[in-house]
């Protein structure tokens, strides 16, 4: 019997996404979490007592040049030589990348990558394991490089260790595409696969899997994330097991505010749900996107005042979960108890605005002629647009951190938002009472 | 849609208050109450009737939340009606008149879309709003797409709406700013990026410094191998220095030892040991000499001694027999005394027995022996007895005294009456006490009400113009403090007018006074000619030419009118004089200009001094007509009150009063009040009594007896009533009591009796058993008891002196024989003399013998002492002897005294050989220690030179030296980059930092969506203001123009568009002399009705397109003049021909106004009281 873990897409050092940084949020606690990731799978080797770990790319973080990185890397791999455990790579993308990648020379020797120029095979005699792979020779590779893997050797467990988009994921790029065919015609035991960052069984016996990074890293990567365990007996059958590996993790918070009276009554709301959540999850620190939704009359209140409603909830999660919970983002859907739809048949003028606004929504979902006075707003915000996106760091464009607003689907996003907004204000200021 | 009937059952401080509201084509209901009637309340219960009661409403002071209630009915235009009732609650808060639910969608429809929060705005405008949406305008420059938008929706925050989301966006960034959140963050950011940068490591940077770690570390081998060997040469080199000086030494001690070779080698301790056994065998002589002398001595002593034995042998017998015959001795003598004390007892034994038993002799005596259980017995029983005894009778006694107690209860009880029921009257009096001292709180309501009357008489006998009553008087409709002030005013303004005028007319006759005095004084200097008097003699002078012309050339004649012309002269003369006196006149006048000149302005001064004398006469005159018009304005505003009037100040001071003597009057009838609502209690509280009491069959109240006394009465009543029941109480308790005790001491009796009995029984045994009677009482058996006991002692004592004299004879038998038999055995030559001095004898003889006996066995002792010396003495003597033989022999000496000699020489070989010994060490030591063995070292010494040897091992030293410091430079190298790499292992530094500048991206994200959406909102509404501009300027500037025109009393005759310098359309308005005013130009209250007007118009507007609703208006004339209320209240009324207006107001001089001005179908007024 031999065990092994399978884990993919470290992405060692890339920080944490769309956390901001406010008073009460567990910073300290969360500093370093990829590497903090990454001892827990060291950890978790050395505690499995595996035989060895294979690693199937995306070890570092592309435009990451910091070599204290790859220093750490060396540092968690000798700890497994002491323990007597092997480690097989194959560079992914971002390897390919990396600087840090290109100067791997103080790598301990229980560490083997694999050639980026043809696959090859390592065979690990005492075990009767044959590992198959070949790692990315640049960033981008659009050509199936499964089919050149070799034949499985006869007599031994034959594994696959690739990097690879598969038939394609959605939010990632489709590098090294290949087809269930391709890899079951190998006739390997085991296909160890990394590139997408979610948790997938492809095929059982044999197992295909992509294991998911090791910890999340934005709203887009929820839920609990880690490595692979996999139990070979002696008999031959194939035991597959996850284990969770992640330092904090990423989950959707919704409360529910419909009827609520007073901002105060959404509070306690999102406390309660904050709650669930944290013992949901077994005192691991969570980031939360908190989304709030339903008709009630708290909406005027909530967006007329949205930051300090925001710092609410933040500083209620910090009270509740006793600061470990990071409140990634706050979504306010809400809406007015006033029936808008029935407000834009008046014939008045807040008919006439809600009607107004209904035409610059058809005109966005192009379904009809924008009139003048649409034109003109548009071009006043694009000017907007601009300008601002002139002055802002070019990182926030990366990842698409920051929304299109020259795009006509994410303004119609906004323009409800706005809409629940300006009835909000217009009808609670104007009240004579 | 306009409400018929608005009903407040429960709401706020109303109960069961209806507003009929159904009026008028459409209806303008004015709403009056004063402050505090509950107006707000009703306002806020009309848009709860429509939306339900707010959740945390403030009109639950009166009615608790679940109770309150509004309903209404209401009327859609096309005349379809509802009527429905409002209750608080979540769900079915609507409900019809019988209170069943409905749904919502039912008034849905007659609301039309109008949300809660539109219809407060929209249809709802108080006196701030007005102000508010004024100063807004002002505020706004009369922004015309602002001004109408804000008119059409009622928000007059508009503008602050607008700036707002401006301004918030502008803190959030502006592109060329420094301070805005988003600038902040940028800047922010990029320094964490910054050090981001500036911790991150680059693999070069590593590779150089591993490089040259591992150098300094080759290098740092090469120099340690060199130090190495030259560490060893230096040791080698000196290691033979330290060896050359022991070598020779080593060489020299061995000749030396050569010579010594043949001399034996004796042990160092050789010489004293010899020394000390020659010293042994000395003494060891002496002491066998000195035991031998005292051994002779020993022997002579012992032969002198000899000892009895068998008396030794028998001593412990001796001994034994002579310790007895002490008290053989005293028993010989106590024997006597003895028998007569035995004697004595027996005879006293006799006596007893004498008195108890007479029937007994001594020797029966044991069968009066009782065991010890049977005398405890007896007593026992004799002590129960009296016990027993004492019980009956006391139970006895108890059961006597209790029959009589429970008698005399019984007895008290027959006596006391059967309680009467009084509880009804005690919860009446109880009630009662509840409104305290009624008669007292009469009294003094009826003191205050006729203290009240007396001085509302006093005040109104003292009331000037009125000699009616008080009722009269509050029922007069006399003029309001308002109108009264008004004609004060108009009076004091009149009377000043007067009075001025009166001024300036006696100041214009003195000065009128003053020329007539200075043209006199010109006067009386000589006559002064004028230009008239010139004048005058001219037309003189032509007149007369006229008449010479005609004479002269057309011969008429002109003798009649020359007469005329000069009576006294003839034409020719009359008219050459009249030419002489012309030229005169025109030369003196030409002579004396300046008197002429001062005369013509004096005159010209009086005349027109004289022309405004004139003018104000009249104005004098036409002002009396006024002030006799005012007066009887004045006395006909009285008319109605039927009073001539004073003055308006004396008629004020009387109207305070009069409002004094009103209020007096309802005080007094509130007073009344109380006085009627007392005496009503009074007399119901004493039928209540009566009614009470009649029915407890008692007779002696009087109704017409005070309250208080009655209820005195019935308390006293209620008190005795409760005395006899507690007593009654008291009594049933004690008998209960009694006999519970009766019982208990009946028990108690019977217990007693039987234990007698049984106590009877068991006495009876006792005694017989005693050989005495059944009758015998217990003190007497005791008597016999104790007696018997004495007795018994008596026996016993006399037992036991029996048996001891008969011991000590016994004794004396026994020790005579045991004397005598020692005696025959020891010493046969006592057997003469008697026992007693025998047996003293002997006792002296062991004691002499004992003594003998020790001193043979000291003597002996130290003979084998001194044997035991004199053998050990002679044995040292032989071994040391042996000893000194054996030493010489192994010296080699022929002669004891050559011994010496042999000694020292051998000393000298030991301490030579020794020395080598040590040479040799240490020279192994150094050849050791640079891995050599003695030989070789002294064969590679052979042929050094020393000094040689110290100048290659200082060049060596040196060479260490430099070796050692290069080494140590290499050692500072290796550390230095060790420490370096140290440090860049693996620090998270640059990630964190790049974290961190994640963090801030996200907050520039969050805020630059809230900037978009700012932006966004903002140009919307910008937009959408412009667009309700195009869509409805003219029609509302048209019709607002109107409204305006009319509310600022032709002040303005109307509005119109125009542009600012940056060509924004804005409001003007039109004076009607074509002039235009900015809104920065019009004063507040001008601001206030333009507001209005706008309002109006788009009110008018909507309502031609749409379903009206109510409009509800709240005292929004409080700042307006009275021209420009009555104008608002006509445009207000015409407009509720249109839509519903329900005015709201707490000026009643508003409603004097409408009464005034609008048409009495127009409008409905309705009191809130």
């Amino acid at each position: 019997m031999f065990r092994f873990l399978h884990t993919a897409d470290i992405h060692l050092d890339s920080p944490l996404r769309g956390l901001e940084r406010y008073e009460g949020a567990p910073v300290d606690e969360l500093r370093g979490a990829t590497r903090e990731a990454l001892r827990n799978l060291v950890n978790t080797a050395i505690s499995e007592g595996v035989n060895f770990l294979l690693i199937a790319g995306d070890l570092y973080d592309g435009d990451w040049k910091d070599y204290q990185t790859g220093l750490f890397f060396a540092k968690e791999m000798s700890k497994l030589r002491e323990a007597g455990i092997r480690v097989y790579i194959v560079f992914g993308n971002h390897d390919a990348a990396s600087q840090i990648t290109k100067k791997l020379g103080n790598i301990p020797s229980n560490v083997h990558h694999f050639s980026n120029r043809k696959p090859k095979t390592e065979i690990i005699e005492d075990l009767g394991v044959a590992i198959h792979g070949q790692s990315f020779s640049k960033r981008i590779v659009t050509e199936n490089i499964a089919i050149a893997y070799p034949e499985a050797w006869t007599g031994y467990f034959n594994i696959g260790l690739i990097h690879t988009s598969f038939t394609g994921r959605e939010g990632h790029e489709p590098y090294a595409p290949c087809t269930m065919d391709d890899l079951l015609s190998k006739n390997y035991d085991y296909w160890a696969l990394g590139h997408v960052h979610k948790r997938e069984v492809l095929h059982e016996d044999p197992w295909i899997i992509f294991p998911g990074n090791i910890q999340g890293r934005h709203i887009k990567e929820p839920g609990p994330k880690g490595c692979t365990l996999v139990t070979v007996r002696d008999e031959g059958s194939v035991v597959m097991e996850h284990r969770d590996l992640d330092v904090l993790r990423w989950e959707l918070c919704e409360v529910d505010g419909s009827g609520s009276q007073s901002p105060e009554e959404i509070i306690e709301r999102a406390r309660f749900e904050i709650r669930k959540r944290v013992d949901g999850n077994d005192a691991r620190p969570l980031a939360l996107r908190v989304f709030i939704s339903g008709r009630c009359k708290a909406h005027n209140e909530l967006t007329a005042n949205q930051e300090r409603w925001a710092n609410e909830i933040r500083a209620a999660s910090t009270d509740e979960s006793g600061g470990r919970v990071w409140i990634e983002k706050i979504k306010i859907n809400t809406k007015s108890p006033i029936d808008l739809q029935k407000m834009a048949e008046r014939k008045d003028p807040f008919g006439s605005l809600l009607r107004f606004i209904r035409e610059i929504d058809l005109s966005l979902a192009h379904l009809g002629e924008p009139s003048d006075d649409v034109v003109q707003i548009m071009k006043f915000l694009d000017g907007d647009f601009v300008k601002l996106k002139a002055k802002l760091p070019s990182d926030i464009f990366q990842e698409d951190e920051l929304p299109d607003f020259q795009n006509p689907e994410t303004l119609r996003h906004m323009l409800e938002d706005v809409k629940q907004m300006l009835v909000s204000q217009l009808l609670s200021k104007g009240d004579p009472r | 849609m306009r409400i018929l009937s608005l009903d407040l059952k429960a709401f706020g401080p109303f109960t069961e208050t209806s507003i009929d509201l159904s009026g008028g084509l459409e209806g303008l209901h004015i709403i009056y109450g004063l402050n505090e009637a509950g107006k707000s309340s009703a306002l806020r219960g009309i848009e709860a009737l429509f939306y339900g009661i707010d959740h945390q409403t403030r009109d639950s002071f009166l009615h608790e939340n679940r109770n309150l209630r509004i309903s209404g009915s209401i009327r859609y235009s096309d005349n379809s009606e509802l009527a429905f009732v409002r209750r608080k609650g979540n769900i079915n808060t609507l409900l019809d008149p019988n209170e069943r639910p409905i749904a919502d969608s039912v008034l849905q429809r007659y609301l039309g879309s109008v949300s809660r929060e539109v219809f407060s705005t929209m249809f709802g405008i108080n006196h701030e709003t007005l102000t508010k949406g004024g100063m807004q305008l002002v505020a706004g420059g009369g922004n015309l797409s602002e001004s109408l938008f804000a008119a059409g929706t009622g928000i007059t925050d508009l503008r602050s709406i607008s700036r707002g989301l401006q301004n918030e966006a502008e803190g959030i960034f502006k592109p060329r700013g420094s301070t805005q959140s988003i600038n902040i963050l940028i800047n922010r950011h990029k320094n964490a990026k910054k050090i981001s940068n500036e911790l991150s490591l680059s693999s070069r940077e590593w590779e150089s410094h591993e490089k040259a770690l591992n150098e300094a570390g080759a290098k740092r081998e090469k120099v340690s191998k060199r130090l190495g060997v030259l560490r060893s040469d230096k040791g080698r080199l000196e290691r033979l220095k330290e060896a050359l000086p022991i070598i020779t030494e080593k060489k020299e001690v061995s000749a030396r030892l050569e010579v010594l070779k043949c001399v034996p080698l004796l042990d160092p301790s050789f010489p004293d040991e010899r020394r000390s056994t020659v010293r042994e065998l000395d003494n060891a002589t002496c002491e066998a000499d000195k035991a031998c002398e005292d051994l002779n001595l020993i022997k002579e002593h012992i032969k002198g001694l000899s000892v009895p034995m068998r008396i030794i042998f028998n001593a412990k017998v001796i001994t034994e027999i002579h310790k007895r015959l002490g008290s053989h001795l005293k028993a010989q003598q106590d024997l006597p005394r003895l028998k007569g004390e035995w004697e004595a007892l027996k005879t006293d034994a006799k006596k007893i027995l004498a008195e108890l038993r007479p029937d007994l002799i001594l020797e029966d005596a044991e069968r009066l022996r009782l065991t010890e259980m049977k005398r405890v017995m007896i007593l026992d029983l004799g002590g129960r007895y009296q016990a027993l005894q004492d019980g009956l009778t006391l139970a006895l006694e108890t059961l006597d005294e209790l029959e009589v107690e429970h008698t005399k209860a019984k007895e008290d009880l027959g006596r006391l009456e059967t309680p009467l029921d009084i509880s009804g009257l005690r919860s009446t009096l109880r009630r009662m006490q509840k409104y305290g001292d009624l008669e007292e709180e009469l009294r003094t309501a009826s003191s205050r009400l006729e203290s009240e009357e007396k001085q509302a008489y006093v005040n109104l006998r003292v009331l000037p113009f009125w000699t009616g009553t008080l009722e009269g008087l509050e029922a007069l409709p006399v003029p309001s403090p308002e109108t009264i002030d008004n004609f004060s005013l108009r009076f004091n303004e009149l009377n000043r007018q007067v009075e001025d005028i009166s001024k300036r007319i006696k100041e214009n006759t003195n000065e009128e006074a003053n020329l007539d005095k200075q043209i006199k004084a010109l006067k009386i200097a000589g006559s002064v000619p004028t230009e008239q008097d010139l004048i005058r003699e001219r037309q003189r002078r032509e007149h007369g030419w006229h008449l010479v012309c005609r004479a002269w050339l057309e011969n008429e004649d002109v003798e009649e009118e020359s007469k005329v012309f000069s009576t006294e002269t003839p034409l020719k003369e009359a008219y050459e004089k009249s030419v002489n006196r012309a030229d005169d006149l025109a030369d003196r006048l030409r002579r004396e200009a300046k008197r002429v000149e001062k005369l013509a302005q004096l005159l010209a001064s009086r005349e027109k001094c004289l022309e405004k004398t004139q003018a104000l006469k009249s104005e004098h005159s036409r002002l009396l007509c006024e002030h006799g018009n005012l007066e009887e304005e004045w006395g006909e505003c009285w008319s109605k009150v039927g009073i001539k009037p004073r003055s308006p100040k004396e008629m004020a001071s009387w109207l305070r009063k009069q409002e004094q003597l009103v209020s007096k009057a309802a005080i007094i009838r509130e007073r009344s009040g109380d006085v009627v609502r007392i005496e009503k209690l009074v007399r119901e509280h004493n039928e209540d009594l009566m009614r009470h009491l009649g029915r407890l069959e008692r007779e002696w109240l009087v109704s017409n007896e005070s309250l208080n006394s009655n209820l005195d009465r019935c308390q006293t009543l209620i008190d005795e009533v409760e005395e006899i029941a507690r007593r009654r109480k008291d009594i049933e308790k004690t008998i209960m009591d009694l006999e519970k005790r009766r019982s208990a001491a009946i028990r108690k009796k019977t217990k007693a009796q039987s234990g007698l009995d049984e106590w009877n029984e068991s006495w009876g045994k006792a005694v017989v058993e005693l050989g005495l009677s059944i009758e015998i009482t217990p003190n007497q058996a005791n008597a016999f008891v104790t007696k018997t006991r004495e007795f018994l002692e008596k026996i016993d004592s006399g037992d036991k002196l029996k048996n001891r004299i008969e011991g000590i004879r016994c004794d004396a038998e026994q020790f005579k024989t045991e004397v005598k038999g020692l005696l025959e055995e020891v010493a046969p030559d006592l057997l003469e003399i008697g026992a007693f001095e025998a047996s003293e004898e002997l006792n002296a003889r062991l004691i002499r013998a004992r003594a003998d006996n020790a001193t043979l066995e000291q003597l002996r002792k130290q003979q084998r002492e001194k044997d035991d010396v004199f053998l050990k003495a002679n044995a040292i003597i032989k071994k040391m002897t042996d000893k000194l033989n054996g030493m010489h022999y192994k010296a080699g000496c022929s002669h004891p005294n050559d011994i010496e000699e042999i000694e020292q020489k051998s000393a000298e070989r030991w301490t030579l050989e020794n020395h080598i010994k040590q040479l040799e060490s240490q020279l192994q030591r150094i050849s050791h220690c640079g891995g050599l063995t003695t030989d070789e070292i002294i064969f590679e010494a052979e042929g050094l030179n020393p000094d040689e040897l110290s100048v290659r091992i200082e060049d060596l030293h040196h060479t260490i030296e430099e070796e050692q410091d290069l080494l140590s430079d290499l050692d500072n190298t290796i550390g230095g980059e060790e420490r370096e790499l140290r440090t860049m292992n693996a620090s998270v530094g640059a990630a964190e930092a790049a974290e961190e500048a994640q963090g801030i991206l996200s907050t520039i994200l969050t805020y630059s969506e809230h900037y978009m959406r700012l932006r966004m909102a903002s140009a919307i509404l910008n937009q959408e203001m412009e667009r309700y501009r195009r869509a409805n300027q003219d029609p509302i500037l048209r019709r607002a123009g109107r409204i305006f025109s009319e509310l600022t009393s032709g002040s303005f005759s109307g509005l119109r568009q125009s542009y600012d310098d940056r060509d924004n359309p804005i409001l003007l308005g039109v004076r009607p002399k074509g002039e235009d005013v900015r809104v920065y130009g019009m004063s507040d209250g001008t601001c206030d009705q333009l507001y209005l007007s706008l309002r109006l118009a788009s009110l008018e507007k909507h309502i031609e397109e749409t379903e009206p609703m109510p409009f509800i208006v709240d005292d929004i004339l409080i700042n307006f003049d009275n021209d420009r209320a009555k104008a608002a209240l006509r445009v207000l009324g015409k407009l509720s021909k249109r839509t519903q207006i329900i005015f709201f107001t707490h000026h009643r001089h508003l409603i004097e106004l409408a009464e005034a001005n609008i048409d009495a179908g127009d409008f409905y007024t309705h009191n809130l009281q």
